[in-house]
């Protein structure tokens, strides 16, 4: 009888925790959009105003933040600084590959940064400003999409996962 | 033969009503469909059970063989 | 104190079946199955008891106990019966009830079938 109460109560926790991770990923994913938008506002500044080279202009934008994107510019910085072969858009491609998986990255940013890898460095300045106002917009249409989905989603993991673990518990009393 | 599956049978039904309000309320009729169809399942299965208790129980009383 | 158990069981039974009911009809009428066979096993400890006392007084008057024994099955066809058409009333498919009922009341036509020969065979007999 203890052991039955104390398996139960196991699989209910275990449960829920997991439904909170799945509700997690969506504010996560939340979270790393706006991260997203503030790195690309601060690489404009430092690509149109200061006209910093780009490998320094990665290091300097992502200084103070974090999250899952930090981890593929540091990448980026790298990358430019190291492998001289390579041109910006190869390199772009090469890094984001590695985070293509990354749960906490929506399939819909991963677009976006890609067609804007692109376009980095191509064409002068206006073009430049306008690519980085294209992909601060769509990222803000993302961030909108993302809230509404987590909102809604986010709330239904969290209860499907005590639910889920509650009824298991019964099934299996 | 006990009491238990009476309040088991009761918890899977309130619950997979409120599973099917939370999945209704995210969009989700399909999976609440399911969420439905599994939870009458579970509960037939345990009932079945109880189904072919009560038949065996009746035809060796009244020797119905 | 068998009754009170039964009673406990039907009560608490019932509750759930309300409370569910406007949610999930169908797994309602599972909880009402439950608790009628539930109900059942309490009684199916005691009737063995109540029959073998009825057969004790057959063998003393010493009826035919093909009748007897031919009586008890058709209770127990009546209650099984019953209970699946009961059921079915319940989950609000009156079609099928009414058919489970027409297969018990075949079943207990055809089990009190020699009766009914033995019936018309003494009729003949005392008639010329």
């Amino acid at each position: 009888m203890l052991l039955k109460v104390i398996s139960s109560t196991l699989i209910i926790i275990s449960c829920t925790l997991l439904g909170m991770h799945m509700s997690y990923r969506y504010n996560r994913r939340i979270y790393n959009i706006r991260v997203l938008q503030s790195i690309l506002a601060y690489l404009e500044t430092e690509m149109i105003y200061y006209s910093t080279f780009l490998s320094q202009a990665i290091r300097n934008s992502i200084r103070t933040l974090s999250g899952e994107w930090k981890a593929f510019f540091v990448e980026m910085a790298s990358v430019l600084e190291d492998k001289n072969e390579y041109s910006l858009a190869d390199a772009w491609q090469e890094c984001l590959k590695k985070i293509r998986n990354n749960p906490y990255i929506g399939k819909e940013e991963y677009e976006i940064m890609y067609r804007f890898g692109l376009q980095l460095g191509n064409g002068d300045r206006q073009s430049q400003v306008k690519y980085f106002e294209l992909a601060q917009h769509q990222l803000k249409t993302e961030e909108k999409k993302a809230q509404q989905i987590g909102l809604s989603y986010g709330k239904m993991y969290r209860s499907l996962g005590i639910l889920l673990g509650i009824g298991i518990a019964i099934v299996l009393f | 033969m006990n009491i238990d599956i009476i309040f088991k049978i009761a918890a899977i039904g309130i619950l997979v009503a409120v599973l099917n309000q939370v999945l209704l309320r995210a969009d989700r009729e399909e999976m609440a469909m399911l969420t439905t169809l599994t939870g009458v399942v579970v509960v037939l299965l345990m009932v079945i059970n109880l189904i072919s208790d009560l038949f065996n129980s009746v035809k060796n009383i009244f020797r119905l063989y | 104190m068998d009754i009170i158990q039964i009673i406990g069981i039907g009560i608490v039974a019932a509750i759930f079946s309300i409370t569910i009911k406007q949610q999930k009809p169908e797994i309602a009428g599972l909880i009402s199955i439950a608790a009628t066979i539930l109900i059942f096993l309490i009684i199916a400890d005691k009737l063995p008891y109540i029959l073998g006392v009825f057969n004790d007084i057959v063998n003393k008057t010493q009826i035919d106990t093909v009748f007897v024994s031919t009586l008890i099955k058709i209770i127990g066809i009546a209650y099984i019966t019953e209970f699946g058409s009961q059921i079915c009333k319940d989950m609000g498919e009156n079609g099928i009830a009414s058919k489970i009922e027409l297969g018990g009341k075949v079943m207990i036509m055809i089990l009190g079938l020699p009766i009914l020969t033995v019936l018309t065979e003494t009729v003949l007999r005392i008639l010329p």
